[in-house]
């Protein structure tokens, strides 16, 4: 939380998790479930401007619509949203949108660090955390982890890596303009 | 669209400090989530119903709320139900059969006692957070993180995004409506994979707008030298009186109470069965 664009990048942030929880449920297959579209823009917020804000950001957003949903505040789910972007920030460090570099490497190492938070923070996390703190019985948390993990998996990779890749083509590539003599 | 429901009214909630009221619901939340003390949560859940009638906010005002509120209430208490009939036995580590219904579906003195605790979980804590909401103003929700000693970084980023809710709902919704009227279909008529890409196409302006926005607002704050300092001053805050150390003795009361006793009893279950 350094810079004021770092202040002002976690609260838009937590507004489209916000409107994004909250107004767009894409439904899927399975039942009860909707498509976790949110979990694209916190891992393509993440990328573009760092672990700090994905973890504010995620955690602000996710608390706000617990906090206004009704089914009070899941101190587990929320901070995960948090660690996720965490994770995805720590994982793509090194990754530079800003001078429209995104290609298949950096692709290809956006979609693994991905899978491999959505694993951890849903498949691990979220479930053992609900286990821990609410004493909730262990395959009913880890299904519905599963769910939300997949979803936010499958949401990262095409929404967020279409994101990536829109943001970094509409941006100059470095060094593409050459000095002339 | 109103967001956080917060309502104008005179009453001794309303004039009580936003930051001790904060403090107050964290402790709550945090004590009622650690305990499975039965008295104790009955106890919590009738002292949210008496902050609510003092906070003189209405029942029909929260009336989406509450409806929803029972219902996943019911779902959780099902869903619980059919994923693990036994998980009362397991975590009292008694057994006392009420009926066997059939198969692994049975009912237990310890099944009944763990599922009313999680149910007086959510009427504990929900009265609390409708009054917190109804009561405080969200810009002095902000002021009152800084004051409990939460960055002000972190707080300056609450209230900005209180603030830019309703502007990103207001364009989310511009924009969902002009791609429908292009014929892009989001509901269950369409394939998976189609409904991702229309998906995409509908979340796609909305944050790279917002990404723009971001410059925008940046500028803006630089411009009025935001960060400089160590400290801010908040026009939202206001200074403690009597009420307020109350409101925050309650809530150390309920967090050292509930250390207390799981500590004594060494586990986080209050066990009539033993």
């Amino acid at each position: 939380m350094k810079t004021v664009r770092n202040v002002v990048a976690s609260a838009i942030l937590a507004a489209l998790v916000f409107v994004l929880l909250r107004f767009v449920a894409i439904p899927t297959p399975f039942p009860d479930t909707t498509l976790s579209i949110y979990a694209a823009v916190v891992a393509f917020f993440s990328v573009l401007f760092g672990p700090a804000v994905g973890f504010v950001g995620g955690f602000l957003g996710n608390l706000l619509v617990d906090l206004t949903a009704g089914w009070g505040v899941w101190w587990t789910w929320v901070v995960v949203t948090g660690l996720y972007g965490l994770f995805v920030g720590l994982g793509c460090k090194g990754i530079d949108l800003e001078d429209g570099n995104f290609g298949k490497k950096e692709l290809v190492r956006y979609i693994i660090v991905c899978v491999v938070s959505c694993i951890l923070c849903w498949g691990v996390l979220a479930p053992i955390g609900d286990i821990l703190i609410y004493a909730e019985p262990a395959n009913l948390v880890f299904i519905q982890g599963l769910f939300v993990g997949l979803s936010g998996m499958i949401a990262s990779i095409v929404v967020g890596g279409i994101l990536c890749k829109a943001y970094a083509a509409s941006k100059a590539q470095k060094g593409s303009l050459t000095k002339e003599d | 669209m109103k967001l956080l429901n917060y309502i104008e009214r005179k009453s001794p909630v309303h004039s009580l400090n936003g930051a001790s009221k904060l403090f107050c619901l964290l402790m709550w939340i945090c004590s009622t989530m650690i305990t499975f003390n039965t008295p104790f949560l009955l106890g919590a859940t009738i002292l949210g119903a008496v902050a609510f009638k003092l906070s003189r906010l209405k029942l029909s005002e929260q009336k989406g709320l509450l409806y929803f509120l029972l219902c996943f209430m019911l779902l959780n208490a099902i869903l619980i139900y059919i994923f693990n009939p036994e998980r009362g036995v397991e975590l009292y580590g008694t057994r006392n059969l009420i009926v066997q219904i059939w198969g692994r579906f049975t009912i237990t003195k310890e099944q009944l006692l763990y599922q009313f605790n999680v149910i007086l979980k959510y009427l504990s804590t929900i009265p609390i957070i409708l009054v917190f909401i109804g009561s405080t103003q969200p810009s002095e929700l902000a002021a009152s993180m800084n004051k409990i000693g939460i960055p002000y970084g972190f707080s300056y980023s609450f209230a900005l995004a209180l603030r830019y809710i309703p502007d990103t709902v207001a364009s989310f919704i511009d924009i969902s409506r002009c791609q429908q009227a292009r014929g892009i279909e989001m509901s269950n008529k369409e394939s998976l994979g189609k409904r991702i890409k229309a998906a995409a196409l509908l979340v796609l302006p909305l944050i790279l707008g917002s990404v723009e926005k971001i410059e925008v607002i940046t500028n803006a704050m630089e411009l009025r030298k935001f960060g400089t300092q160590k400290r801010r001053t908040w026009i939202m805050s206001r200074p403690f009186k009597t009420g307020d150390y109350l409101t925050i003795a309650i809530g150390i009361g309920m967090m050292a109470f509930v250390i207390t006793y799981n500590v004594i009893n060494g586990s986080r279950f209050w066990n009539p069965f033993t």
